[in-house]
């Protein structure tokens, strides 16, 4: 036995050891290096590295595309799809997002595509994190470094470092087949034909009720840390070095720069935020989302603290296009220019006066029809021994009653509340309301609320001819109502109260129909609304500042309709306890209320207004 | 620094290698045995810096201990000799008494006094319980005459040599310090050479390939064994049964093979465990070096031949106490030891007896012991590991499920852990059907090929050897 003999089969060994570790990961290709040429599972290539996988993947299927987005994480909620029907001309664009993107990394990208696959448009999205960082060390890492191609490093070593990779990595994926046959969304975290993640599963999500939202999602909506603005500058030439490459290329260039949300804009200077405003303006205008908008302080629209919602993308696109089919919250979207990037600059880097801490326990009862007689008793139906025993029980408890314009008053910090406050409403504007509350309210020195539905005012009978139906009181009476002080009349539609089961297309009070268009939608909402604004306006002569949902049912874009027309508070069904704070408008919304139940004694009634 | 890494490998080996040859081929044996010393030191400043110098302290106080109890045996002076080795032993107890055992003793006089002493912040010296257990041998060994009369550097290279030097094997001075002295020691001998790179490799694909893996997955339910559910503690205890005999076994390979580059033979450690149909036997094929330890030093100071049965089943368990004690400080480990000995006893018992189950009636009882055991041992509290026990045994997670949802669940987890699951089959079929290392060493003859499936295990080893990191995408 020659030990030199044993050495070159060592060294034989290990070249085969090389070989075989070469070749499993060339065939399981983790990071989609290769081309993923066997496995073909391109979206958990994408999933291990977006940046590495999507040239691996476009390098094959680039021809599918003509046009491209680049941006970070938050870009993926423009939809690559609307913009194939924005920009038309058989635009087909692909997302070529990356988590944690910089400018750095957004540039490099840009060249590589121009030069390689001769895009006719390209939309830069910015996400404005891309503040802090500018080609860091941390993307040599294998989860965030950019292909070789792309930054422009020899190919050779990088090629090799992939080959000899840790076989781990390809051990997972391996596993992740497994994964995948038993649940499909295992690694599908990225569409590849498109290059956008998959969020079905947070779309699929319930927005409308904040306060359950919030309850789900708080871990999403940490504070992200301090962001120091180091990279200002470099970014200003990069994004300059960008616009010119593309035009000299004849792309088409387009910056967007993306929705933040309040909690995310606490990790900036302001100040810095509208130098950046100004330096870019200068070099290009752009479609502007970013700061506190209308939609900026609204978690709903919003995944987490960075991420903006695909429905708010598509109100962007919405906005940039100018698509009268869909609905975009006023105050939300700008086109910055040079001239004007220093005063809008100044309005969206101001963050509106902090809420006070200052709050009031705010009850609102609600109550409907008042009859000893009704055609069938149920929960929102109380007699008129039971309401004035209830109203007697307030009375003494010491409740001070108050209208939605007092809590608005306090909000805006122009008037204090009384202690034990409380709201006491009416829906539906019933003829009973008139002949017995108003009378009892009015002796024992109490303030109400009646929501009036607008095609019932005055009527008698349904209609529908036969339709059981309560008498419902008259402009003439409303108009007394209020004159007397104690009662203030409000906004429950015109005629949007009505929910069909029988006819699943229609409309369930004002909510949206399934596959309505959200222009279309806010249009049919806003034009019922404003019709029975109108004729108060004209009727009684006081002011709207409450929309009263019918049966309670709002949804998240409801309640921006309603905020963006002006309307001050929103009141639901939802029972419990409201907690009014000086300086946050957002807490007049979607108002809880608790029903007056004919079941529940006025003692108990009382208790449960008092309950913490 | 451990020995499955890129700078241990790539390196300190080679350099330590090369420095040892070089000082050879100039005869200048007793400088490339200092090499050898400064080398180990060197290793173990790497993993226990702030403790280098103590640990120096502790080897010069034992090598003069030593001296002075080999003049004293000459001397044939009895009373200095006691006290010589009653102030070693007192002092190498309390040295590992403070650093393994001080907290945990604070912790109980608090428990049960109700007062509230400080925890000392201390670290645990890197290979503590193992040097300290070398000295003591060391020094019973002076005592009883049984020592060789050494120079200066064969002692430190003695306790120093780095492959033995942190988890073992527990090497007795006269093992290795005739070897230190051989003739043919300083010269290059090739078969030592091969056989070492083959040990090397099988002990680096045993921890990296099959070991860590495993662990990994183990340490996570163990981290947090409230939360797991019944598949996840199974699959969790088993993992880490096997990966336990991998990593242990692995480095003791690792650890034998590069005494074999410094023509250095030590001590086998393990000889298929999994393997033994009774304790008896699983302790004398597992840590046989720590077996051999306790034997020729606690079992043989308490058990007196002629003496009964009972003298001898007292003489075991005090063994198991002793062992469980200095595997770690806490109760589990005590419980740990008295179940360990109680199994042993079991097994003489029948052994004396001669009662005997079926062969593999009595391999999985063994076993099933094998992990009750090491779930003990590997949870951080007794209460842990009977939640693990709990868990592991609770019909909950199947509760309301007829068989085919109860497939259903079962083959759900399986491709969630396939990558585990199957590092667990063939670490199982290993050790189970596999020849050990030490069979391979004591009946070794060079192949080529041997070379060449070496170089392939070695060299997917180091492949896994950096670090991956997690999956960084938003969770949308």
């Amino acid at each position: 036995m020659r030990f030199r003999k044993w050495l070159y089969s060592f060294i034989g060994g290990l070249a085969v050891a090389a070989l075989l570790l070469s070749g499993f990961n060339f065939v399981a290709d983790p990071f989609g290096v290769f081309g993923d040429r066997f496995l073909k599972w391109h979206s958990y290539n994408m999933v291990n590295n977006p940046r590495v996988a999507k040239i691996g993947y476009l390098d094959q299927y680039h021809d599918r595309y003509n046009s491209y987005i680049i941006g970070g994480s938050k870009s993926s909620s423009i939809s690559p799809e609307l913009l194939n029907q924005y920009y038309g001309d058989g635009a087909s664009f692909y997302s070529m997002l990356m988590y944690g993107g910089d400018f750095y990394d957004y540039e490099q990208t840009l060249r590589y595509i121009v030069d390689e696959y001769k895009p006719k448009n390209i939309v830069l999205h910015m996400s404005l994190q891309e503040l802090g960082h500018y080609n860091e060390d941390s993307e040599v890492d294998f989860k965030q470094s950019l292909h070789a191609k792309v930054n422009g490093e020899p190919l050779l070593p990088f090629y090799l470092k992939y080959l000899t990779l840790n076989p781990s990595y390809g051990y997972t994926k391996l596993e992740g087949l497994a994964k995948h046959a038993v649940d499909s969304f295992e690694y599908s975290q990225f569409i590849p034909e498109s290059g956008v993640y998959n969020k079905v599963k947070r779309d699929a999500e319930k927005v409308d009720d904040l306060e359950q939202y919030m309850i789900d999602n708080a871990k999403n909506f940490a504070p992200f840390g301090r962001i120091e603005a180091t990279a200002l500058d470099k970014n200003v030439a990069s994004l300059k070095r960008m616009k010119e490459y593309a035009e000299q290329h004849n792309v088409s260039f387009r910056l967007i720069t993306g929705a933040t949300s309040t909690q995310e804009l606490k990790s900036y200077d302001m100040e810095k935020l509208k130098e950046y405003w100004m330096k870019i303006a200068e070099v290009t205008d752009f479609w502007d989302f970013s700061g506190y908008t209308s939609v900026s302080g609204d978690p709903r629209y919003f995944y987490d603290t960075m991420h903006y919602r695909n429905s708010l993308g598509a109100m962007m696109l919405g906005y940039v296009f100018n698509d009268p089919d869909v609905y975009v919250p006023a105050g939300f979207g700008h086109l910055t220019t040079r001239d004007n990037a220093a005063a809008y600059a100044d309005q969206i880097f101001t963050p509106p006066a902090a809420a006070n801490a200052e709050s009031v326990r705010m009850p609102i009862v609600v109550y409907h029809h008042i009859d000893d007689d009704p055609y069938e008793p149920n929960s929102l139906i109380v007699t008129v021994d039971k309401f004035k025993s209830d109203m007697q029980a307030i009375k003494e408890q010491g409740f001070n009653t108050l209208f939605l314009s007092d809590l608005i008053d306090y909000v805006d910090g122009k008037k204090e509340l009384p202690d034990n406050p409380l709201v006491i409403t009416f829906d539906d504007g019933y003829y009973s309301n008139y002949e017995h509350a108003y009378p009892v309210l009015k002796e024992l020195g109490l303030k109400a609320t009646i929501s009036a539905i607008g095609w019932s005012v005055g009527l008698t009978e349904h209609r529908i001819p036969g339709k059981n139906f309560y008498p419902h009181f008259t402009w003439e009476q409303a108009k007394e109502m209020y004159d007397s002080g104690f009662i203030d009349i409000q906004n429950h539609t015109f005629d949007m109260h009505e929910q069909n089961t029988e006819q699943p297309d229609s409309r369930i009070g004002v909510l949206q129909i399934q596959e309505e268009a959200n222009g279309a939608y806010a249009g049919a909402v806003l034009e019922d609304a404003g019709k029975m604004a109108e004729l108060i306006e004209q009727n009684v002569g006081n002011e709207i500042n409450t929309f009263t949902y019918p049966f309670g049912y709002y949804s998240h874009l409801s309640e921006q309709f309603f905020r963006d027309a002006g309307y001050r508070v929103t009141l639901s069904t939802k029972s419990g306890i409201n907690q009014i704070v000086k300086g946050d408008p957002g807490s007049l919304f979607a108002l809880k209320r608790i029903n007056a139940d004919p079941h529940v004694s006025s003692e108990e009634l009382v208790k449960k207004l008092m309950a913490p | 620094m451990i020995f499955s890494s890129y700078s241990f490998i790539l390196i300190f080996l080679p350099i330590t290698f090369l420095g040892y040859r070089l000082f050879n081929a100039f005869k200048l044996y007793d400088v490339a045995k200092l090499w050898l010393v400064f080398a180990s030191l060197y290793f173990y400043a790497q993993g226990s810096a702030s403790f280098v110098w103590i640990f120096i302290a502790d080897v010069l106080f034992n090598l003069t201990v030593g001296a002075q109890l080999i003049q004293a045996q000459k001397a044939n002076a009895v009373w200095n000799k006691r006290i010589l080795l009653a102030v070693g032993l007192a002092a190498n107890i309390l040295f590992l008494g403070y650093y393994k055992y001080y907290n945990f003793a604070i912790e109980n006089i608090n428990f049960f006094t109700g007062q509230t002493f400080a925890l000392l912040q201390i670290a645990l010296p890197l290979g503590i319980s193992f040097f300290t257990f070398q000295f003591i041998a060391y020094l019973v060994d002076c005592y009883r005459g049984k020592a060789l009369e050494t120079s200066i550097i064969d002692f430190l290279l003695f306790v120093t040599f780095f492959p033995q030097l942190i988890v073992g094997p527990i090497v007795h001075q006269t093992d290795v310090v005739p070897q230190f002295n051989d003739k043919k020691q300083p010269l290059f001998n090739k078969t030592n050479m091969m056989l070492g790179m083959v040990l090397f490799s099988i002990g680096c694909a045993k921890k990296i390939l099959l070991a860590d893996p495993l662990t990994g997955y183990a340490v996570g339910y163990f981290n947090d064994t409230a939360s797991g559910d019944t598949l996840t503690a199974w699959l969790s205890s088993f993992s880490y049964t096997l990966s336990y005999y991998f990593d242990l076994s692995g480095y003791a390979d690792m650890a034998i093979g590069l005494g074999l580059f410094f023509n250095i033979k030590l001590p086998s450690n393990f000889n298929s465990p999994y393997k033994a149909r009774n304790f008896r036997e699983y302790w004398q094929r597992w840590h046989m070096t720590l077996s051999r330890f306790l034997s020729d030093y606690i079992f043989r100071s308490v058990y007196r031949k002629g003496k009964g049965s009972f003298n001898f089943y007292f003489a075991v368990m005090v063994t198991f106490l002793v062992s469980g004690f200095w595997h770690g400080a806490g109760w589990q480990f005590v419980l740990w030891g008295i179940l360990n000995g109680v199994f042993v006893c079991m097994s003489h018992f029948m052994y004396r007896n001669n009662l005997k189950l079926p062969f593999i009636i009595a391999w999985v009882i063994t076993f099933a012991g094998v992990v009750g055991t090491r779930i003990l041992f590997v949870s951080d509290s007794m209460k842990e590991s009977l939640q693990v026990f709990r868990t592991m045994f609770s019909a909950k997670d199947f509760a309301n499920m007829d068989m085919s949802l109860v497939l259903n669940h079962v083959a759900t987890f399986a491709a969630y852990h396939l990558y585990v699951i199957a590092l667990l089959i063939v670490a199982m079929l290993i050790s189970f059907f596999g020849r050990s290392t030490t069979q391979l060493m004591n009946e070794y003859k060079p192949k080529y090929w041997h070379a060449a499936a070496a170089a392939v295990l070695f060299g997917i080893s180091l492949s896994q050897m950096t670090s991956v990191s997690n999956f960084l995408y938003f969770q949308f």
